[in-house]
């Protein structure tokens, strides 16, 4: 009888202690998932800023002021286009 | 030996001792055990809400879960409008002054703010406890300005909203207020749809401030939607930039633009000369808010002429073929004179809009009874709330049909006496786009699922005979040859409008064009209004109808449209050198 008590007795204490422990790392675990989340909420935030970013330098404004001050391209004269049909209406002979 | 020795005990252990010491102890102990539970007592059941209510102030917090407005997109999924986190940065006046001024000089140039005038300021109270120093500060900023850790310096997660179009885009997108609520524009009409709603999480934070467990389920936030728009941002980059070179040629006070689909009603762009930049804040006030697309009415001149004579012809009054006398010119209703720029005599009702006749015009619109045409007024959605929910967008104003004197009916046949507002001239000129059916305006790009609203107005046959009128009208013979665009043919209207100022018509004038491409398969509906030319010319055919034709042909070039009036083959061999060796 008194062996077994003695048992039991060692048996809480254990379980109490890994209780705690337990109780630790799930709280150090819950910590590391609320770093990441943060984390993964400034990547997010990142990501909307690069896309602003990318728009903004693909904007029409930018690319026709790039295309005509740095490229010196220029949309052609009406005269020099010329539409040519494509079903057959022009072929060379 | 007699007495033996006695080695243990002690006269001391020998003596007894009163019975009531132990029992004083006992009672004592007894007590003190009594004390520790009721003490234990009255803190778990008398002052436990109290206790409770502590230890939650000192650990549970509830965080806000911010939740994000939607974003706007044209209609190819380009960004117009996004929100992106930011801090508020604010101070506790009263705990201010343990602040270094050599951190606040730091703060200052991590804010770009005055330091002088910042610290004299954050020195001036020593009051108040909630005094903001900065807001929407990008969140990288506000983490090195943390990482100074100010005392009294406090920071409040908010959200930036950036309009990366700028100020192409600015009138139709709108702009928001620095609580992020719409304020202009979509972000206006669509304010609803675009808000979330914030979320919220009790936790409780750990001694360093660690969140170590959630107590209650969290409430997430829910974000505003994202909208798509029918805008088209080349498109809308196109008009705007191809409206402002027409603005400083012409000296002009302002100019708007429309360009929508035939087909869909769908907006692809609309702009506004002057504009401005809704990503600076200090900038969102006075004139250039302007939106003269749909807040504006303005009488449209002669680009209303061709739906008075297309009803004419839908009643069967007249056919394109009738002869109409415009004698010299001049017609005199009442006191009141019409007149034409210069005497046409006896022509056609082709002719009759190929050379924006007033005298012409208002002969075909008497014929008609005056509810018909105030019921074919209402039919285009003149008069009418405008089913686009834009803010501000007017009605236009068409007076009721009984009060009508034969002078304003004919007058209003040429666009005088009514006002409008650009889009909703727009959006009339759908019915010679669609045989005879009016498609409304939509702000919001359609699906393909999405079914076209739209109801007839006239007949098939009377709106291709209008569209041909109004190809003529911009051929060579017409007001605007000026119109054309090589590759494409097109149809529309001049208006030159004198301006109304304190009920007298004044020599300011606003000319307008309102045109459709390409004639053999409408795409493009295209208004322009340039407002006040001052460069010598007025004339919608020579300020309008140039702008019309560059906008039609890079829009029509952006979206891919097949040219309808390609050169034949025999005159392509004159233009094109043949390669060497082959003989073309």
């Amino acid at each position: 009888m008194g062996r077994l008590n003695i048992l039991l007795l060692a048996l809480v204490i254990f379980c109490a202690m890994v209780v705690v422990e337990q109780q630790h790392a799930a709280r150090s675990l819950f910590v590391a998932l609320g770093q990441e989340q943060q984390a993964e909420r400034q990547i997010e935030v990142a990501f909307t800023k690069l896309q602003l970013q990318q728009v903004t330098l693909a904007k029409g404004e930018r690319v026709d002021a790039v295309a005509r001050t740095e490229l010196n391209m220029s949309p052609p004269a009406p005269g020099s286009v010329v539409f040519i049909p494509l079903d057959g209406g022009f072929q060379y002979e | 030996m007699s007495k033996a020795v006695r080695f243990g005990g002690s006269e001391l252990l020998e003596m007894r001792l009163p019975a009531w010491r132990s029992r004083f102890v006992l009672v004592c102990i007894f007590l003190a055990f009594a004390g520790l539970i009721a003490r234990a007592a009255f803190l778990q059941i008398v002052s436990n809400d109290f206790l409770q209510e502590q230890g939650a102030k000192r650990l549970e917090r509830t965080l806000p879960l911010q939740a994000n407005r939607g974003s706007l997109l044209d209609r190819n999924k380009v960004v117009l409008a996004q929100s992106v986190p930011a801090q508020a940065v604010w101070y506790d006046a009263r705990r201010i002054g343990e602040a270094k001024d050599e951190d606040l000089r730091k703060l200052a140039e991590i804010l770009g703010l005055k330091s002088d005038r910042m610290i004299k300021q954050m020195r001036a109270d020593n009051k108040r406890a909630f005094v903001y120093l900065d807001r929407q500060v990008d969140s990288d900023l506000a983490a090195k300005a943390k990482a100074l850790k100010i005392p009294g310096l406090g920071f409040v997660t908010e959200s930036k909203r950036y309009y990366p179009q700028g100020e192409t885009m600015a009138h139709l997108v709108g702009f928001t207020s620095i609580e992020d609520k719409g304020q202009e524009g979509v972000e206006l009409a669509f304010n609803a749809h675009l808000t979330g709603v914030d979320g919220e999480r009790n936790v409780i934070r750990d001694r360093l401030g660690n969140v170590i467990e959630d107590i209650r389920e969290l409430r997430p936030p829910v974000n505003g939607q994202d909208l798509v728009l029918s805008v088209d941002a080349d498109v809308q980059y196109i008009v705007l930039s191809e409206l402002k070179k027409a603005v400083q040629f012409h000296k002009a006070k302002a100019a708007a633009a429309v360009v929508l689909d035939a087909k869909t009603g769908e907006l692809l762009a609309m702009a506004n000369i002057p504009t401005y930049d809704p990503n600076s804040r200090g900038q969102l006030h006075g004139e250039k808010l302007r939106n003269r697309v749909f807040t504006d009415m303005f009488e449209p001149g002669s680009t209303l002429k061709p739906f008075g004579v297309a009803l004419a012809m839908n009643q069967g009054k007249v056919k394109a073929s009738t002869k109409i006398d415009t004698g010299n010119g001049r017609l005199s209703i009442g006191p009141a004179t019409i007149s034409d720029t210069k005497p046409h005599g006896v022509i056609t009702v082709e002719e009759v809009i190929q050379k924006s006749s007033n005298v012409g015009t208002s002969k075909i619109v008497l014929e008609i009874e005056r509810k018909d045409l105030w019921d074919f007024f209402n039919q285009l959605g003149f008069g009418q709330t405008p089913s686009i929910a834009f803010p501000g967008s007017v009605a236009g104003r068409v007076r009721p049909w009984n009060k009508w004197r034969p002078i304003e009916q004919a007058t209003m046949s040429y666009g005088h006496g009514i006002s409008v507002s650009l889009i909703q001239l727009a959006q009339s000129y759908t019915i010679f786009a669609n045989k005879g059916q009016f498609v409304p305006a939509s702000l919001v790009r359609l699906g393909p699922q999405d079914p076209v609203v739209s109801h007839r107005v006239v007949s098939e046959q009377v709106a291709d005979s209008m569209l041909h009128m109004l190809e003529l009208a911009s051929g060579p013979e017409g007001t605007a040859p000026k119109a054309q665009v090589q590759g494409y043919r097109v149809a529309g209207k001049t208006g030159t409008a004198h301006k109304q100022e304190g009920g007298r018509y004044i020599n300011k004038y606003v000319s307008s064009y309102v045109g459709l491409a390409p004639v053999s398969d409408p795409r493009v509906i295209v208004a322009i209004m340039v407002d006040e030319p001052k460069s010598g010319v007025y004339f919608g055919g020579l300020v309008a109808a140039p702008v019309f034709s560059v906008i039609t042909k890079s829009v029509l070039t952006r979206l891919n449209v097949q040219p309808d009036a390609i050169e034949p083959a025999s005159q392509l061999r004159k233009l094109v050198a043949a390669p060497a060796g082959r003989q073309l």
